[in-house]
């Protein structure tokens, strides 16, 4: 006995040849593409990414990190494809990463026409990376728990803050930049004294600073050490937070201030796409676009406009710290961090 | 040759192989090479990146990394945790199975499948819904009028909660297949006899329900344990979160290695014992009488159960929603994500289906024991390896000369979600595949048909609404995997679960929500267009 199979058999087994084959198909490369791959947060860094497609008609494929993971992760995934690299630009939230993947050789040099106007000290004096728009390291406190607010981060360590307080997982992300900015400006015994006071006290380390924000907002938590843009995601929602930037007074030493960066990778698959990525980045609108927006970040221009409740580089007392050194600084702090900090 | 009681005859002796079976097996070989590019590459792979990388596997490191309190500490909460939820769920799932033996039998199948309906929605569902409802500004406190939660969801017992009724249907499947097994008389004669509680325990239920029970423990304590995306939105930082943060942040196999191996260990271990009462389990495939009348308490403690396990859960992430308009703003948004979820996940349900069905043939018993044997214990040291070192290990490849070649196409996640997706398909196949009868070889004599006919009209017709079942759990596992999808999703292609882990960060709960139903939409309307595609192939003529 034999007959045809059934028409359906048919179509099932083209669908499925079908399905396989376009499994099987490599995306078309053409030089109207460019990837990227960012640690700045996805909500932020998308609308900007659209209208850089918007603006110039080039697809933008990009790869954004992992809350639990943050930079460090991208950092790393970075330095594992160097050989055959996949990015043709990294956008770090931050800076000292982006020094690391310089010391690495991962990077290419490019100066954009478009970073004139900001400032050097945001700048590799090699070409390697430019800075713009930048975050600040700021307490934020539950205005319903706290009474007195603190006005530095070394408040954290008196026993009125005991277990009351918590941070991001210093390992990673802006959390584990500014302990090696503190390695370096203060030098290793003072900020080892000063994250084992936090220790004896109580300091609740969690995943990451958006964590951090939320246990403040719900009130879980009276204060916690987060960026300026996770605090102003919770102002805006109206929750019953306070942000304060910490050390301004005159003896004091200032916040620690976090600029994006921008940086071209070494043997990029679409350099020139790369190269005007970039350019549109370090543009004075994109600042603008990034003060205005919910991450109100801190344009690194005078020039550029900003909403009120964003304060302007001249406005705030800075810890002056080297990038370059503060990366450097990065493995003697990563290693207290694991061996002593998190054990 | 004797057969113990019970043994069915077609099992006692080996017949010669039939053309139908020479087909599969040849179909067969080539999947099952396939086995080593889906699993063994990754893991050789990882293998041979901690070795050669800067930081060596070595004994010395491993007792450098478990002499830390803080990783001692987290290793004995997470087992606590896996094996507090997986008692609590077996317990469950017994109390379930006993409700269903009240019920009709078709009645029974009903309710199994709506329970498993559950475990099929993305844990992000469960715990954003709980959160919804029991968290720090929980909808119940408001509506009880408590300014202030009296407990906290974001806490140990919060994730064990949410883990015991997602995990629930899956300890229910087991013991309800274990029991599906036993023999009808042994019931039948206990009922008969009047036997007392305490010797129908000992001679009935325990023997009938024993092998599930341990299956079940394993499996829901293998998934606690590599729960990745509960314990993270309840604020609880558990192994999978180190393992991942070894690796996702720093790119260290060595210590991602180090630190899972020990789990793998006491995993295949906890497996070995609890394979151990599938030795005492009477053979027999006899279906099991179910009451044919409709039991009223019953079925209404089995409505309670969806309603708990899933229902409230998907209610409360409804409530989060900001409104229609809200809703298709942020699936607009996330178009693309969604799209490519459904892409990566038809793709995947397809090659894990059609290779699990190739190799399932090699691995299906002779005996109901070896059946037994080989379901629960061939995949054990599969899905004791975790997903984010599966993905590990391709990360490891990808970056090879070789591997490269792969990098940006549509494979790249599809290999990385096939590894993982497939050993609970590849069971749930060889279960299907327990039904297998080797009259059919008579049968295609007596028919005189050829092996293409064979497949489309004998083991097709047998099989296409379980494979159509195993494609639809393929396919929701894919598109809720998280863990190792976020360490090698191509540039462009993030899907809807990472998009909904994007979002949990930035305090956005109804865009979490508005995520979460449209990923269950998305399971909704692949579960029709296969119910539908196995209506159309119902047509025809076939043998069975």
């Amino acid at each position: 006995m034999c007959s045809k199979p059934h028409l359906a058999s048919w179509v099932q087994l083209s669908l499925i040849a079908s399905a396989l084959l376009w499994g099987c198909s490599k995306e078309v490369k053409s030089g109207n593409e460019v990837v990227i791959y960012t640690s700045a947060d996805e909500p932020y860094s998308q609308p900007v990414l659209s209208l850089f497609k918007q603006k110039t008609g080039i697809e933008v494929r990009a790869v954004y990190d992992a809350e639990a993971s943050k930079t460090v992760g991208l950092v790393n995934r970075l330095i594992a494809e160097k050989a055959r690299p996949k990015a043709d630009v990294f956008w770090n939230s931050e800076v000292c990463r982006t020094v690391v993947l310089k010391q690495q050789g991962v990077l290419q040099k490019y100066m954009s026409p478009a970073a004139a106007d900001i400032p050097s000290s945001f700048k590799d004096p090699e070409g390697y990376w430019t800075g713009f728009a930048a975050r600040a390291r700021v307490l934020l406190c539950n205005s319903n728990l706290v009474k007195e607010f603190p006005a530095s981060i070394h408040e954290l360590s008196e026993p009125k803050w005991k277990g009351r307080f918590a941070v991001a997982n210093p390992l990673f992300g802006t959390a584990g930049t500014q302990i090696a900015a503190w390695f370096n400006v203060w030098g290793g015994e003072r900020t080892r004294t000063l994250l084992g006071q936090w220790k004896v006290n109580g300091v609740m380390v969690v995943n990451g600073n958006a964590q951090a924000r939320d246990l403040v907002a719900s009130g879980e938590i009276p204060a916690c050490l987060t960026d300026t843009d996770d605090a102003f995601e919770v102002i805006s929602k109206g929750r019953p937070v306070r942000m304060i930037y910490p050390d301004q007074g005159d003896q004091d030493e200032g916040l620690f201030l976090i600029p994006n960066t921008v940086c071209l990778m070494a043997g990029a698959p679409h350099p020139e796409a790369g190269k005007k990525l970039i350019d549109f980045l370090l543009s004075s609108e994109v600042e603008e676009m990034l003060a205005n927006g919910p991450s109100a970040q801190i344009p690194l221009r005078a020039s550029v406009k900003r909403p009120t409740h964003v304060k302007g580089l001249g406005e705030l007392k800075i810890l002056k710290a080297d990038y370059e050194k503060v990366a450097a600084a990065l493995p003697e702090s990563a290693a207290y961090i694991e061996d002593s900090f998190l054990k | 040759m004797t057969s113990r009681p019970g043994l069915s005859n077609e099992f006692s002796c080996k017949p010669p192989r039939s053309r139908l079976q020479r087909a599969f097996l040849l179909a067969a070989a080539v999947p099952g090479c396939i086995l080593l590019l889906f699993l063994a590459p990754p893991v050789l792979g990882i293998a041979f990146a901690s070795f050669h990388g800067e930081v060596q596997l070595t004994p010395a490191k491993l007792k450098l990394i478990f002499s830390s309190p803080r990783i001692l500490g987290l290793l004995y909460k997470t087992v606590c945790i896996a094996g507090l939820t997986a008692s609590i769920s077996v317990i469950a799932a017994w109390a379930v199975d006993w409700l269903l033996r009240k019920v009709n039998g078709s009645v029974a199948v009903f309710w199994l499948a709506i329970f498993v309906s559950g475990f099929l929605l993305s844990p992000y569902i469960f715990t954003q819904g709980w959160i919804g409802l029991l968290g720090t500004e929980g909808f119940v406190w408001k509506l009880l009028g408590w300014s202030k939660a009296p407990l906290s969801i974001y806490s140990t017992s919060g994730v064990v909660f949410i883990l015991v009724l997602s995990h629930l249907p899956l300890g229910a499947v087991f013991v309800y297949l274990s029991r599906r097994l036993f023999p009808l008389r042994v019931f039948e004669v206990a009922r008969l006899f009047h036997l007392p509680a305490s010797s129908r325990l000992r001679l009935v239920e325990l023997p009938a329900v024993g092998p599930g029970l341990p299956a079940g423990f394993l499996w829901v304590f293998v998934f606690s344990f590599w729960a990745y995306d509960i314990p993270s939105m309840l604020r609880q930082n558990l192994f999978s979160l180190e393992v991942l943060a070894a690796f996702g942040s720093f790119y260290d196999y060595g210590r991602a290695l180090l630190l899972a191996f020990p789990p793998i260990i006491l995993i295949v271990l906890l497996g070995l014992a609890a394979a151990l009462p599938f030795r005492r389990t009477p053979a027999g495939f006899n279906r099991l009488a179910q009451n044919s009348g409709q039991a009223f308490w019953p079925n209404l403690f089995l409505v309670v159960i969806p309603i708990v396990t899933w229902v409230i859960p998907l209610a409360g992430v409804f409530a989060q929603l900001n409104g229609i308009s809200g809703f298709w703003e942020t699936v607009s948004t996330a178009r693309r994500d969604i799209a490519n979820s459904v892409i990566y996940g038809i793709i995947t349900a397809l090659i894990v289906v059609v290779w699990c069905s190739c190799f399932g043939f090699f691995l299906r018993g002779a005996t109901p024991e070896q059946k037994f044997r080989r379901y629960f214990i061939l995949p054990l040291p599969w899905i004791a390896l975790p997903g984010v070192i599966i993905g590990m290990g391709y990360v490891y490849l990808f970056n090879t000369r070789y591997g490269s070649l792969l990098t940006s196409t549509n494979l790249q996640l599809v290999l990385v979600e096939v590894s993982i997706v497939a050993p609970i398909v590849m069971l749930m196949i060889l279960v299907q595949l327990a039904r297998w009868s080797e009259h059919w070889r008579t049968m295609g004599a007596l028919f005189q048909i050829g092996p293409w006919e064979q497949c489309t009209r004998i083991a097709w017709p047998t099989f296409r609404v379980g494979l159509g079942i195993a494609f639809t759990v393929a396919f929701a596992l894919a598109i809720r995997e998280v863990p190792a999808s976020l360490l090698n999703y191509p540039p462009g292609g993030g899907t809807i679960a990472i998009s909904i882990e994007t979002m949990l960060h930035f305090d956005r709960p109804e865009k979490v929500a508005a995520l979460c139903i449209a990923q269950t939409g998305l399971l909704l309307v692949v579960s029709l267009g296969v119910m539908l595609l196995l209506k159309l192939a119902r047509h025809g003529r076939n043998y069975v």
